[in-house]
């Protein structure tokens, strides 16, 4: 059988867990009404309270502050659910099974650029299936562009089908 | 942590008594509807303060603690069992114990890759099992090197378990220190 790629745990594990707090929180709540109304405890029942207080014409403005951050968490709730497991690496080609995250596919690359010549500064970003080098240049040299694309692919051989572009800045003197 | 089937479904279901909770609020606010003028509260506080409703909040209250304990628990990781029965003729029944395995490989990618931190782990696939190591690069790693101790490890596991009783799958993190990948200064 084959595995599942590998990926990032979905929002609703995290949600989940929020979740399960908020059935706690309305255990407490139930469990506090039995115990005052069965004269366990000497104090009033907070379900009651929260009953009695229907009769008034507008709830506080604590009561509406609740309300509207409850609608805002449950929206976000809903959204959180409906997202999937994001992959958190990407398959490298040959027979092994072997997965780069793109966060270390940035660090080869942006210590690739650095070791070109003339080379200050070097930072690498993936978006999809692309991948952008910004170098920072030494002032006057005459290094090209196609020298750091040449390593940065040299580098990542096998590794990840990118389309590299590099975007070179002299700095100033 | 694991991923539960029910977190979805349990997620969306609170996520709707939530929204229906705060459009309650607001509604009875700003009377979008009028709905509020026609809801009877004296019936709400005589059902909340009847004798009956305090025996059933009681074991409402127990039914939802024990299932926001479970919500809370069911989500641990569970140790995988480390027996795999490797494939054998006859009577004769042969069982490895993946937990041996595991240190070997780590040490074998650790010192055949330009990686570090291995930490390993075990999942079930079907009757096997596959390892997960997870390294993080070292930033001067070139693509090649890390390939071909890939492979070599993929092999000897693929070498020692022909039916596939066992596999690897390598995953490489980004580097753990950002600051690494500068030069070390020689003093």
């Amino acid at each position: 059988m084959k595995a599942r790629d590998p990926r990032r745990l979905p929002a609703a594990t995290w949600f989940g867990l929020v979740g399960a707090l908020l059935l706690a929180a309305l255990a407490l709540v139930l469990g506090q009404h039995a115990a005052a109304a069965r004269g366990w405890t000497g104090a009033d029942s907070w379900l009651s309270a929260a009953v009695a207080a229907l009769d008034d014409p507008a709830p506080s403005a604590l009561v509406l502050a609740c309300g509207i951050a409850a609608a805002l968490l449950g929206l976000w709730l809903l959204v959180a659910a409906c997202l999937p497991a994001r992959r958190s690496h990407a398959r490298a080609t040959g027979r092994s099974d072997l997965w780069i995250a793109p966060r270390a596919i940035e660090a080869l690359a942006a210590d690739a650029a650095e070791r070109a010549p003339g080379v200050l500064h070097g930072s690498g970003e993936v978006r999809r299936r692309r991948l952008r080098v910004e170098a920072l240049l030494s002032p006057g040299t005459e290094a090209g562009v196609a020298g750091i694309v040449d390593r940065v692919g040299d580098r990542l051989s096998g590794l990840a089908d990118l389309e590299v572009s590099v975007q070179a800045k002299e700095a100033s003197r | 942590m694991r991923r539960l089937a029910v977190d979805r479904p349990a997620v969306i279901m609170l996520g709707l008594l939530l929204v229906v909770l705060g459009g309650a609020v607001l509604e009875w606010r700003f009377d979008f509807f009028g709905g509020w003028d026609r809801l009877e509260t004296d019936r709400i506080a005589d059902a909340v303060g009847a004798d009956w409703f305090a025996w059933a909040a009681a074991g409402a209250a127990l039914v939802l603690a024990v299932l926001a304990v479970w919500w809370l628990l069911a989500r641990i990781p569970r140790g995988v069992e480390g027996r795999v029965p490797l494939a054998a003729d006859g009577a004769d029944r042969i069982e490895v114990d993946v937990r041996s395995i595991v240190p070997k490989l780590r040490a074998d990618f650790e010192r055949a890759a330009p990686v570090d931190h291995v930490t390993g782990r075990r999942r079930r696939t079907g009757s096997g099992q596959l390892i997960e190591l997870r390294a993080n690069v070292d930033p001067r790693a070139d693509g090649a090197s890390l390939l071909r101790a890939a492979e070599s490890l993929t092999d000897s596991v693929a070498e020692a378990f022909p039916d596939g009783e066992v596999a690897v799958r390598l995953l490489i993190d980004p580097p753990r220190r950002p600051g690494a990948r500068k030069t070390p200064r020689v003093h």
